[in-house]
């Protein structure tokens, strides 16, 4: 097994606790930075590394940084998004119970970069543990001189807030989440102007992943160089993979990027609970799934994309031969419809409308033609929803529909009329 | 489960607190949904009465704040029972067997998904990923996590919580 | 200039321009569903993708800013098929119940779907029933939450534009719904600008309901008879009968923009006893009579009057139009050779001296005859003992609107609060009377605050800076300090702060805020004590106060309830469409035709001359008042005075050339050149005190009053709708100390003068605790003289009965 990094401390159970984060050698990461680095320079650093966003976009985070305006008079938002919802992820919520001050060091660090005095940490209402341990962090860095006014004798300040969400999957879209902060319903924002000009109460704003944060730290203690020669060249860095589903050993691995998502499924995950695998989800429900055939396509950003899937939140799903493609279309779809926030009419009326159709040939009374008006929608839908939300739900079941035609075939009742 | 309580009382109830809440952020209505979230700790769940009372304390249009409180589906705007079920069905459990518990719970619990036994003791639920899917299949009461679910765990829990009353167990 | 390909077409636009502006400009129609010129961009409906090559994506082109050298395709097959794919999923869970639908006709869905939609839809389930009853939000606003597309315009124009917030979204995704919740619904302004922006037929108006199709009706394109804002509307009929008021979204300051008393309010027309006949009062009765008879009997009468130089007094109401108000002041001063002509009985302060020579300086001076559009322009909007929200709804829409704009700032001072207190920069409570204090001191050196600033100090630094700060300054000024006797000093302070700021190199533009819809046209047309037609100023001398008015005609006024009783009552002539109070004292009635049954011109707030057409015809056997006149000059040897519009329009050309000009550079010179007021320098700053708010003394209260957002004197109060609204008379107040519900239920009374008037308690905790505020319809239906116009406003002791709901439920 490689190096661990993000997961090193995991099975230490006062991990969460300072102290323990302080000896091994917790909060250095920022010591560096508020030492030797001007802000400019931390952005240019985190380029150089070429962390790329752990939320589901793989955007290059010094890139997005860099977007923040110097000369604006408004204050200036960080925004942490914990609101992880994706179905097969649950990197973040690790993270976050057990070893929660490499988040609060990062976003220090990531704060100090952007000129950021109030910084909002946006945690789902239902990770009770990591909302608990998260607060006790800042509340143990803030009696440390880590958070507050000028942090260890620097001109750097910075108060951490947790927001805590409350069951809406749509508010880790990051204009939703901006949304929800400000005390709306969450749903997503016109862009342009992107968040990092107009953002939280309209000032400039950036939004990051936990995971994307809690690299930080290491990233500056051990230097941008030392992350950027883990894994492939284009996608850098410790990352945390979750596997679930029908496998032996579901959980949270790190691994560098570049494994096949075979070998994620079969090595690290145990293989398949029943038989052999039918297909892999890559990245939460929301990417594209492959079929066994495609096992080796390799799991990270640029290969996954080529791909037309994409590493999305890294949340592997194993099906199993046991599984019914129909009614894992079915179940997603009704995911998505359920969490859709009604704002964009391809989404909100679509899925409904996906969703009755999945129910039926599930229940064997397909049509002939549902297959067809399927993919209707899923055109309909995709690249032409408001956000990602919408794009993703029609990508997934587009997918399903290509490779597993003949399993939604098979539940249309034959007799039927074309619609 | 303000309805034994005034506006009034509510709105002192949470004043301190809301005052509080409202000093993190620049606006009062971002205060909206930790308010929110107060009252529901204090009464279990929210309602007509409640938004009014926050509407007040903050200063903001009700409308805001019912808003708020029909989007996000974690604030519960009727009574729930005493024990709330939320037992993930999303992909992960449901390729692991969240269907089967949940036609499990819903023969022992005698109700459907989003109804409470008609003792209130128990709501159950069928719930979006909890973000846990490494013990599915796993289900989410009194802010807890229970995973790796199976029948024999299931009939062991409902055991447990019927036996407890509510207050003891958060 | 950016240049770009439109479906082949190379454009060149304005930096910012969005693909659906450039579009429409060259008449490439892009379908839209959500977007709204007035309202925030939302880009939510998805209707206007279109294809930009070199995006992945298809854009929308309501929030697409063309780049340079973008190339757009608004027509492309790929386009074509989206708009189908959007229809049809739309259309998926919409009700196909057009045959009943109030909106089928004229929906933008059915529009959209007829010219870019395939026609059928796929689905084979059952659609969504949300509800199967509507939802009455209020009296005048329904909601069918089956048919609505989630376009949210009705949340953002009643957030945005109207302010009141009464509407939002419940749940999410496919059960989203729009809705109201209790507090947040007492807000309503019942406005209807919801229903008008709604695409579908989700948000009706239940005065419309099943009450015609739209293909039926009949339109006519005349202007509001509410108040001074002088909207557009478009008044529809079928089978001869009222339907519904409208707007067009291209016509008109308004624009579609509507408020509750103008969309509500036309049914007025039905309402209301007429007078059908002359009559004349014989042994103490009214007696119908004939036309002849009438007219004789007035003739007399002036006759003799003239001979002996009694006093004739006039009063029109300011919901005459122009040419009726151009030929009786004509009566007035030809035939009854009389300068006492009054148009508005509530602006008592225009009586003291010099007061009208103030007016005239301010109206022919700094007042602006453009659009409010453009004086909304200003980095700083002033509003000036005005209560906008309720008497001008529509002109505050159109602040509201503009003060979106981050860079604007606006300054609020009205006796009563309303809801652009909330976007002020800064904001006093001020007794009308108080602005000419105010003014003297925004403009005066002594910048500095005392030791221990009161909050009124602390408003007027704030103001002072935010006026020092700007290059553009909009004066908005309401009528209320001309009810005062203060008017005068107000009306030379406000031109002195203008000619203050002037001095600084900015630009300072000024419009009134009049609640009656030709008040200014009045004014324009010489029906004001001294001044002729065109603000000439007006040789004939002015009748001494103390003269007995020996004659007073009135024209469409019912001024009498609020006029103290003289011991020699005049010879009254009452001239009007509907029974009132002061025709039950006239000597001789004359009927009349009503707002809506004539033709003729209004000039509303902006200078705007705009044409008023009837609606349907008068009475019959009625004779235009215009005709009357000429009848009564022709008994009286007088010769005849023209009546026909036409040669009338001309006659007020000829006398006042600048008539009917309209956002023109030459107009402001050209009524300077013609007027000659003389200017009276020394200005001796007012003592005003004014800080107010610091509690009633002794339960004494200064009574304000004016129109609320249901009313518009006598007109309003004929329509039924409105009056229902209303929900019967009400004091507003602050009543203090102690909790909200320690008061809920209590009736106020208010003494003055051996007078009282009760009604239930308002409370409205934004008012300062030393005013109260009655309505004026209220007050006037009561006839209660409390408010008499010489001392404005009036202190009357107020006592508190009843016993508060003191009960624990909230
Ligand atoms: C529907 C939707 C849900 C999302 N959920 C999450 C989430 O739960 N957590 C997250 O970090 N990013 C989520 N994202 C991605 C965010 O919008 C955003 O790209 C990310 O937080 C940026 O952080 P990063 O640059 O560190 O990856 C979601 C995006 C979409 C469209
Ligand atoms: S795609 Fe549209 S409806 Fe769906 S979540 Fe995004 S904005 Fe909301
Ligand atoms: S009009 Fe552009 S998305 Fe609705």
């Amino acid at each position: 097994m490689s190096e661990q990094v993000l997961l090193k401390n995991i099975d230490n159970p006062s991990a969460h606790r300072i102290e323990t984060y302080e000896a091994s050698g917790g909060y250095q990461g920022l010591r560096t930075v508020l030492r030797n680095f001007a802000p400019d320079e931390v952005i240019e650093e985190v380029k150089s590394a070429n962390l790329r966003g752990r939320g589901g976009a793989g955007f290059p985070t010094g890139l997005k940084w860099s977007f923040v305006p110097k000369d604006s008079p408004l204050p200036r938002y960080l925004c942490c998004n914990a609101d992880e919802g994706e179905p097969g992820t649950f990197k973040d919520r690790i993270l976050m119970e057990r070893d929660p001050h490499q988040l609060i060091e990062g976003m220090i660090i990531a704060a100090y970069a952007i000129g950021c005095r109030t910084a909002y940490l946006y945690i789902r209402g239902e990770y009770g543990l990591s909302i608990e341990h998260c607060q006790q962090a800042i509340d143990e860095a803030h009696a440390l001189g880590y958070l507050g006014p000028n942090i260890l004798d620097s001109e750097h300040s910075l108060e951490i807030h947790i927001h805590k969400g409350a069951g809406a999957y749509i508010c880790g879209e990051e204009t939703a989440l901006l949304e929800s902060i400000e005390g709306r319903r969450g749903q997503p924002k016109l862009k342009p102007p992107f968040p990092a000009v107009a953002g939280l109460y309209e000032c400039p704003t950036v939004v990051n992943n936990v995971e994307t944060l809690a690299c930080l730290p290491h990233l500056f203690s051990r230097g941008g160089e030392w992350f950027a020669s883990i894994g492939p060249d284009h996608s850098p860095g410790p990352k945390l993979f979750c596997i679930s589903g029908q496998v032996k050993r579901p959980g949270v691995y790190e691994l560098p990027m570049g494994r096949t998502l075979g070998e994620m499924l079969e090595d690290y995950g145990g293989g398949a609970l029943t038989g052999q695998f039918k297909a892999g989800i890559p990245g939460g429900v929301s990417a594209p799934m492959f079929p066994r055939s495609e096992f080796d396509i390799k799991m990270d950003f640029a290969s996954l994309a080529e791909a037309g899937s994409m590493l999305g939140s890294a949340g592997i799903i194993g099906l199993d031969e046991t599984a019914s493609i129909p009614q894992v279309a079915r179940r997603v779809t009704e995911f998505f419809n359920h969490e859709s926030c009604g704002k964009c009419t391809p989404c909100r009326e679509g899925l409904t409308w996906a969703a009755k159709i999945l129910r039926r040939i599930e229940a064997g009374r397909g049509q002939r033609g549902d297959v067809e008006q399927l993919e209707m929608l899923c055109g309909g839908i995709f690249g032409k929803s408001f956000c990602a939300l919408g794009d993703g739900a029609a990508w997934a079941l587009g997918a399903a529909l290509k490779h597993f035609r003949h399993e939604f075939d098979a539940l249309i009742i034959p007799q039927s009329k074309a619609g | 489960m303000s309805d034994t309580r005034s506006l009034d009382e509510i709105k002192s109830d949470l004043a301190e607190r809301v005052e509080q809440i409202m000093t993190r952020y620049p606006t009062a209505r971002s205060a909206i949904m930790p308010s929110l979230d107060l009252a529901q700790q204090e009464y279990g769940s929210v309602d007509e009465l409640t938004y009014r009372a926050i509407a007040e304390l903050l200063d903001v249009p009700e409308i805001w704040v019912f808003e708020v409180a029909s989007f996000y589906s974690l604030y519960d705007r009727s009574k729930m029972g005493r024990h709330h079920i939320r037992l993930c069905t999303n992909l992960p459990c449901m390729l692991r067997g969240a269907e089967a518990l949940m036609q499990h719970l819903q023969q022992r619990l005698e109700v459907e998904p989003g109804e409470t036994t008609s003792d209130g003791s128990f709501t159950l639920s069928a719930v979006e990923c909890l973000g846990a899917c490494e013990v599915a299949p796993v289900l989410m009461a009194h802010a807890q996590y229970h995973g790796d679910l199976t029948v024999e765990k299931l009939d062991a829990l409902l055991a447990t919580f019927a036996a407890q009353p509510a207050e003891e167990m958060s | 200039m950016v240049t770009c390909t439109m479906d082949g077409q190379t454009l060149e636009v304005d930096p910012g321009t969005t693909i659906l502006t450039a579009a429409s400009s060259v008449g490439i129609k892009i379908p839209t569903f959500c977007f709204h010129e007035r309202l925030s961009l939302s880009a939510s409906c998805r209707m206007c993708l279109v294809e930009v090559e070199g995006r992945g994506k298809l854009e929308p082109a309501c929030a697409t800013v063309i780049a340079p050298d973008m190339v757009i395709h608004t027509q492309s097959a790929q386009v074509a098929g989206t708009r189908q794919d959007m229809l049809e999923i739309l259309l998926a869970n919409h009700p196909l119940d057009c045959p009943v639908c109030d909106k089928g006709g004229e929906c933008e869905l059915q529009d959209t779907v007829f010219r870019y939609g395939k026609g059928d839809s796929r689905l084979r389930d059952p659609k969504r029933v949300f509800r199967q009853d509507d939802i009455e939000l209020n009296q005048v606003i329904v909601f069918n939450a089956n048919r609505c597309i989630q376009c949210q315009r009705c949340v953002r124009v009643c957030e945005e534009v109207v302010g009141d917030v009464a509407l939002g979204t419940s749940e999410r995704g496919l059960d989203s719904e729009i809705t109201g919740v209790g507090n947040s619904l007492k807000d309503c302004s019942h406005c209807g600008n919801c229903i008008e922006v709604c695409p579908v037929g989700a948000l009706m108006s239940i005065p419309y309901r099943y009450k015609a199709r739209p293909w039926d009706l009949e339109k006519t394109e005349t202007i509001c008879g509410m108040c001074g804002s002088g909207c557009s509307i478009s008044v529809e009929f079928a089978d001869g009968r009222f339907k519904r008021v409208k707007s067009d979204p291209d016509t008109g300051m308004n624009k579609e923009l509507l408020c509750a008393k103008g969309r509500f309010g036309f049914d007025a027309i039905d309402g209301g006893k007429r007078i059908e006949h002359p009559m004349i009062r014989k042994n103490g009765v009214l007696k119908p009579v004939g036309w002849p008879e009438a007219i004789q009997l007035i003739a007399t009468r002036a006759c003799e009057i003239k001979e002996r130089h009694g006093r004739i007094q006039g009063q029109i109401s300011p919901r005459q139009s122009n040419e009726t108000a151009y030929k009786f002041q004509q009566l007035m001063r030809r035939v009854f050779e009389s300068q006492d002509i009054h148009s508005s009985t509530r602006f008592s302060g225009l009586q003291a001296p010099g007061a009208v020579a103030a007016l005239a300086r301010l109206v022919t001076g700094p007042m602006q005859r453009k659009p409010l559009q453009s004086l909304l322009e200003a980095d700083c909007i002033f509003l000036l003992g005005a209560n906008v929200s309720e008497e001008n709804p529509v002109s505050g829409y159109l602040l509201r609107s503009a003060m979106i704009d981050s860079g604007k700032r606006l300054i609020v001072s009205s006796s009563r609060p309303s809801g652009l207190d909330a976007i002020a920069s800064a904001k006093l409570r001020l007794l009308p009377g108080k602005e000419a204090s105010l003014m003297s001191r925004l403009i005066s050196d002594a910048s500095s605050l005392g030791d221990d600033p009161k909050p009124t100090d602390n408003m007027i630094a704030k103001a002072r800076g935010i006026l020092n700060g700007a290059e553009r300054i909009t004066l908005l000024i309401g009528t209320e300090f001309l009810r005062t006797s203060k008017a005068a000093e107000c009306l030379r302070w406000i031109e002195k702060a203008v000619g203050h700021f002037g001095a600084q190199g900015k630009t300072v533009e000024l419009q009134f805020l009049f609640d009656r819809p030709n008040q200014l046209g009045l004014w324009d047309m010489g029906c004001l004590s001294g001044v002729a037609p065109g603000w000439q100023g007006s040789l004939t001398p002015l009748p001494e106060p103390e003269d007995p008015v020996e004659l007073h005609y009135i024209l469409g006024a019912d001024p009498l309830p609020n006029e103290p009783s003289t011991d020699r009552p005049a010879f009254l002539v009452v001239h009007t469409s509907h029974f009132n109070k002061t025709v039950e004292r006239a000597d001789v009635v004359l009927p009349s035709a009503s707002y809506g049954e004539e033709s003729g011109t209004y000039t509303n707030n902006e200078g705007r001359v705009q044409t008023l057409r009837p609606v349907r015809s008068p009475l019959p056997d009625l004779l235009a008042a215009r005709q009357v006149f000429n009848l009564i000059s022709r008994a009286m040897w007088q010769g005849p005075l023209p009546v026909e519009e036409g040669s009338v329009r001309n006659r007020i050309k000829a006398k006042y050339p600048a008539f009917g000009l309209f956002d023109q550079e030459t107009i402001q010179s050209e009524a300077g050149q013609t007027c000659i007021w003389p200017k009276e320098d020394s200005l001796e700053p007012p003592e005003d005190d004014l800080s107010q708010g610091n509690g009633a003394a002794q339960g004494r209260r200064h009574l304000i009053t004016g129109d609320n957002q249901f009313q518009s004197g006598k007109l309003a109060t004929r329509s039924s709708i409105l009056s229902s609204l209303d929900k019967g008379p009400y004091v507003e107040m602050n009543p203090g100390a102690g909790a909200d519900r320690e008061y809920e239920g209590m009736m106020v009374t208010l003494f003055s003068t051996g007078e009282s008037f009760t009604a239930p308690l308002r409370i409205n905790r934004n008012l300062d605790e030393d005013t109260v505020f009655v309505p004026e319809s209220f007050l006037m239906e009561h006839g209660k003289k409390i408010l008499s116009c010489v001392d404005y406003p009036r202190d009357v002791d107020v006592v508190l009965s009843g016993f508060g709901h003191a009960s624990n439920k909230g």
